[in-house]
């Protein structure tokens, strides 16, 4: 009768055990949206290209998005842009917006002030999962000025070449020395 | 009687095996690849708050004061990194901040570390990846070195309306630009050697690279009691 006792006692004590270590996994805080790509794997989408979208060529079935805020938009925008600020992205309804144009298979082109505005949200929806997000090159900035475009610099494309600059201006400093 | 021995027994090895299993798989979870990987949503908000930026200003003159807890990196190909870079830059191609030889930089809290590409495009790409990661220290240089020719290499003379102290960051911005390669008018050292400027263009100044050893951080635990 006494080991039944004993024998007891370890039964509800490995239920109690097992059921806390459950219940630890059941409440572990879980990321709204967790990311679906390693950091090494979203390492090969900076500064890749194909992402980029030029206002040159624009694809048709896309939605733009506009991720300024709601002031810089009412300012003026792009035609059909849909206005979603960048700090909105995680609320609820900014991502089942985002997965609904997911589902209607539609390229999303996101675009700020310049294309650094739209670069970190578009990075970071990338790692979520969504592959039809893409950003615009120009930026607003280069939208507004559609005519002037034959003086835009790629980004990341050196301004001037950096190394001749220093030999230029070290010649003509001689040269007026003479 | 002794039946009922055995069946304890047998429980006590069960649970016993158990809890070693449970043990071991804590040890894995540390092992995950990104299990300490920043959540999104607040990934996105420190990147709002544009606090990792450094300007050319500010940077020039932390070079020139030869500000010892700075670490700069170069994040574009070594073409480009042999042709012009900053003094002491170290060189890191951005496709290999993850990799085994390189992480240690950034994955550290002994140095300020500026990351700086040509534009800050890529630049701050790479801070996102880095910072997803919880490394800290961690700034970028605003407008990259193309916003750095355009302040402190080449100044824009202020026009004669502008207010004085316009033209104190003038002078102080011509100044730091004489530092970093440009030549400086009137001065005996252009005769010779120079002025550290090699005849393909490059910096002499950057060439001498100072040694950098990271101390190894100490690794943070996840999970456990």
């Amino acid at each position: 009768m006494k080991e039944l006792k004993q024998t007891n006692k370890i039964f509800i004590a490995g239920i109690v055990f097992f059921s806390l270590i459950l219940l630890g996994v059941l409440t572990a805080k879980k990321p709204v949206l967790p990311y679906k790509i390693t950091a090494k794997e979203a390492l090969k989408l900076v500064g890749d290209t194909s992402k980029m979208v030029s206002i040159k060529n624009i694809p048709s079935n896309a939605q733009w998005i506009d991720v300024r805020n709601q002031y810089e938009f009412a300012k003026g925008h792009i035609e059909k842009a849909t206005n979603v600020y960048a700090a909105d992205l995680f609320e609820p309804f900014s991502i089942r917006y985002f997965e609904q144009l997911k589902k209607e298979g539609k390229k999303v082109i996101l675009y700020g002030q310049d294309i650094n505005e739209a670069s970190d949200p578009w990075l970071i929806l990338s790692q979520l999962g969504f592959d039809n997000i893409y950003y615009l090159k120009e930026g607003f900035d280069g939208y507004q000025n559609k005519k002037n475009l034959a003086h835009f610099r790629n980004p990341e494309q050196p301004a001037l070449d950096y190394a001749r600059f220093f030999v230029e201006a070290r010649k003509k400093m001689m040269g007026e020395g003479k | 009687m002794k039946k009922r021995v055995l069946i304890t027994r047998k429980r006590y090895i069960f649970l016993g095996l158990a809890m070693v299993v449970a043990a071991f798989g804590l040890l894995f979870m540390d092992g995950l690849p990104d299990a300490t990987r920043l959540r999104a949503d607040q990934l996105l908000l420190k990147s709002m708050e544009k606090g990792h930026y450094i300007n050319s200003d500010d940077l020039a003159d932390k070079i020139i004061s030869g500000d010892p807890s700075l670490l700069i990196v170069d994040l574009r190909d070594s073409v480009q990194y042999a042709k012009y870079s900053l003094p002491n830059s170290l060189n890191v191609p951005y496709g290999k901040i993850l990799d085994k030889d390189y992480i240690g930089y950034f994955d550290q809290d002994q140095f300020k570390v500026v990351l700086y590409s040509n534009d800050h495009l890529i630049a701050e790409q790479a801070w996102l990846i880095l910072s997803s990661k919880n490394f800290s220290d961690l700034y970028v240089l605003k407008g990259g070195l193309n916003e750095f020719f355009n302040t402190i290499i080449r100044p824009q003379e202020p026009v004669a309306t502008a207010p004085e102290s316009e033209f104190n960051k003038y002078n102080t911005r011509k100044a730091a630009g004489y530092y970093f390669g440009v030549p400086m008018p009137r001065s005996v050292k252009n005769g010779q050697g120079g002025n550290g400027i090699t005849e393909t263009g490059g910096l002499l100044a950057s060439k001498k690279r100072k040694a950098i050893t990271i101390r190894k951080k100490k690794k943070k635990k996840v999970g456990g009691c």
